[in-house]
């Protein structure tokens, strides 16, 4: 088992999580956790797993997080389970928005410990885009991070897709983005590797074990090296999102290509370097190359294939220009740059 | 007459609102600069000697001891401006970049619909009295990452991006900076300082515009503007004896300077000003 203990203390291993969350929740001295986890979660192996290893023999207090509510509803209602149950940590067990709501939760009072068991975060790093909206607060750095690959066997295939190439595309922005960081840089091109290696395999066998350990690395190096901040795909896909109601991860496939393109005068010795460490050929097309990736793992590659229409698009155009992604696009993106880029690829 | 509307001093440094109408000298100063256009005529500032626009949609921001002016273009209605003076230190915590501290990439920064937003949006809080606005400092922190990000991203435009100009200092530099700085407010002969640290009065010029990017003039003017400022801030002395103390023989003539390198008089400044 490794403890990686840059920006916090990281448990990495298969079935680290019946070691390490006794320990952590001893270390900080949590007596009484909320759980938070995704609803879809509810009943699971994992989420019994986590019960299991809590030292207290009752079941703790729980808030599952409901894709269908509003996000300020369930932030208020977490806020009174957390203070009706006295609780004084929290464990984030899930995907995005579990860690998400966890993170805003504890705040800078309550220790967190995330569980992740998707790889578009593991917990570091920026809110998804509808937690960031509500959020008043800065999010917690958690205390600790649990990452256990035996967790995310029961993604199903799809979710794999989005999630994975979440990661990916994290460590492809935080790599070329303008913030200076020469750490993060090595940490986001290792995680790229991993998961351009190992994604597909993810999808195909979900219980490929050593792709989804390999998968869940991409997740940790992009959080790690999210500090640099990300880019303009991201920022697209957020101001897509907002509206068509696909699941963050999705769209990268059809706006990856297009991104990089209008990105490329700025960061195309950038681009050798990531050639390189993919393998692919001097003068390979780096965009064309990840797009034949995301079809293979079944990521559409037109906006139109989930629905999104062309009356969409300014509107989704003004709101990734004005996303924080966009601040560290290495090219100056404006709202109708993105709109050209959109329209390219509905 | 430029005039001060308001000004709050903190961690971050200073952020001034003014109305401005007067060109100013050439100048320069430790902090990192942004102006924004809030309402009136556009107007420009003219940085190592090219014009920015100042504008709605155009702001600029200048580095560290860059030398830079104001310049109106319409002189019967004044202009109304976000000024901030950022310290580095400060910014070096927020900052993502590592580089020399606040250096910005470039001197043009394009006013997009959020920076915009938060221009206002402290603008507003500044000038509501009635309200202790504790955000602006997260406000102010968001108006100089947002331009200092947008001064590294690439743009088509390349030409107008100016990088970081490291700092390489000779000794002798090094050793008259300490002697100006050790010596503000008195009487101070630049031909005495040049012979002090070993040079000719032409070549120790040269050297100091080169390595420090103003005259040795405007440098101990900027000291000078600094102490003033922490005077005017913190202290109850008179207007009168602080430009004494800085070595102005009458109060017209620290006036007269403190509006040519500061936009406004000292009695406006001190009126306006806030110290949190």
């Amino acid at each position: 088992m490794s403890l990686i203990t840059y920006l916090t203390r990281i448990h990495f291993a298969d079935r680290v999580l019946e070691d390490a969350l006794p320990e952590e929740i001893a270390r900080h001295r949590i007596r009484r956790p909320l759980v938070v986890a995704d609803r879809s979660a509810e009943g699971g192996d994992g989420l019994e797993r986590v019960f299991d290893a809590l030292p207290a023999p009752e079941p703790p207090a729980m808030v599952f997080c409901d894709p269908d509510l509003p996000r300020d509803a369930e932030i208020a209602q977490a806020k009174s389970v957390l203070a009706k149950a006295e609780c004084d940590g929290l464990i984030g067990f899930g995907g995005l928005r579990a860690l998400d709501l966890a993170r805003l939760l504890g705040g800078t009072t309550r220790p967190v410990v995330t569980i992740p068991t998707r790889t578009g975060s593991i917990g570091l790093g920026p809110l998804g885009r509808d937690m960031a909206e509500t959020a008043a607060q800065r999010p917690a750095l958690p205390a600790a991070i649990l990452c256990d690959a035996t967790l995310t066997l029961d993604t199903p295939p799809a979710a794999t897709a989005a999630t994975g190439m979440d990661a990916l595309v994290h460590c492809l922005e935080s790599f070329l983005s303008t913030a200076f960081n020469p750490p993060a840089d090595g940490i986001a091109l290792d995680g790229l590797r991993r998961a351009a290696l190992h994604l597909e395999a993810a999808v195909q066998n979900g219980q490929d074990m050593a792709a989804r350990r390999e998968l869940l690395a991409a997740a940790l190096n992009a959080g790690l090296a999210s500090e640099k901040g990300y880019g303009g795909i991201e920022a697209a896909a957020h101001g897509l999102e907002a509206s068509a109601k696909a699941r963050h991860g999705v769209l990268h496939g059809a706006l990856l290509s297009e991104v990089l393109s209008f990105n490329a005068p700025a960061v195309s010795d950038r681009f050798d370097l990531i050639r390189t460490t993919l393998g692919l050929p001097e003068r390979a097309d780096l965009g064309a190359h990840l797009a034949v990736l995301a079809e293979r793992i079944g990521l559409p590659l037109r906006l139109s294939e989930v629905g999104i229409t062309a009356r969409a698009l300014p509107r989704a155009a003004r709101r990734a220009a004005a996303d924080c992604a966009n601040r560290t696009n290495p090219r100056h993106a404006t709202a109708s740059d993105y709109e050209k880029m959109m329209r390219a690829v509905l | 007459m430029s005039d001060s509307l308001a000004v709050f001093h903190g961690h971050f440094g200073r952020v001034c609102l003014y109305s401005m109408d007067r060109k100013m000298v050439p100048h320069g100063h430790r902090e990192g600069h942004l102006i924004f256009h809030v309402q009136g005529p556009a107007a420009e500032m003219v940085v190592n000697g090219t014009a920015r626009p100042l504008s709605a949609g155009q702001a600029v921001a200048v580095s560290p001891w860059q030398a830079h002016y104001y310049n109106p273009l319409n002189h019967t209605e004044p202009t109304l401006a976000l000024v901030l003076y950022i310290r580095p230190a400060w910014f070096l915590e927020a900052a993502r970049r590592a580089s020399a501290s606040l250096c910005f990439g470039r001197n043009g920064i394009e006013v997009t619909d959020h920076l915009a937003r938060l221009v206002f949006g402290t603008a507003q809080a500044m000038l509501d009295n009635d309200r202790q606005d504790l955000l602006i400092e997260d406000r102010l922190c968001d108006l100089t990452q947002f331009a200092f990000d947008q001064s590294w991203q690439w743009t088509p435009r390349g030409a107008e991006f100016t990088g970081p100009d490291l700092p390489r200092r000779d000794f002798r530099v090094r050793k008259a900076l300490k002697y100006l700085q050790a010596r503000v407010g008195e009487a101070i002969e630049l031909d005495k300082v040049a012979r002090e640290v070993g040079l000719s009065r032409p070549h120790f010029y040269k050297l100091f515009r080169a390595q420090v990017g103003l005259t040795p003039n405007l440098y101990l003017n900027a000291l000078r503007m600094e102490r003033a400022i922490d005077m005017l801030a913190s202290s109850q002395d008179a207007v009168a004896d602080i430009g004494f103390d800085l070595g102005f023989s009458s109060q017209a003539s620290f006036s007269r300077f403190f509006i040519s390198n500061g936009v406004v008089p000292p009695s406006a400044y001190r009126r306006t000003v806030h110290v949190a």
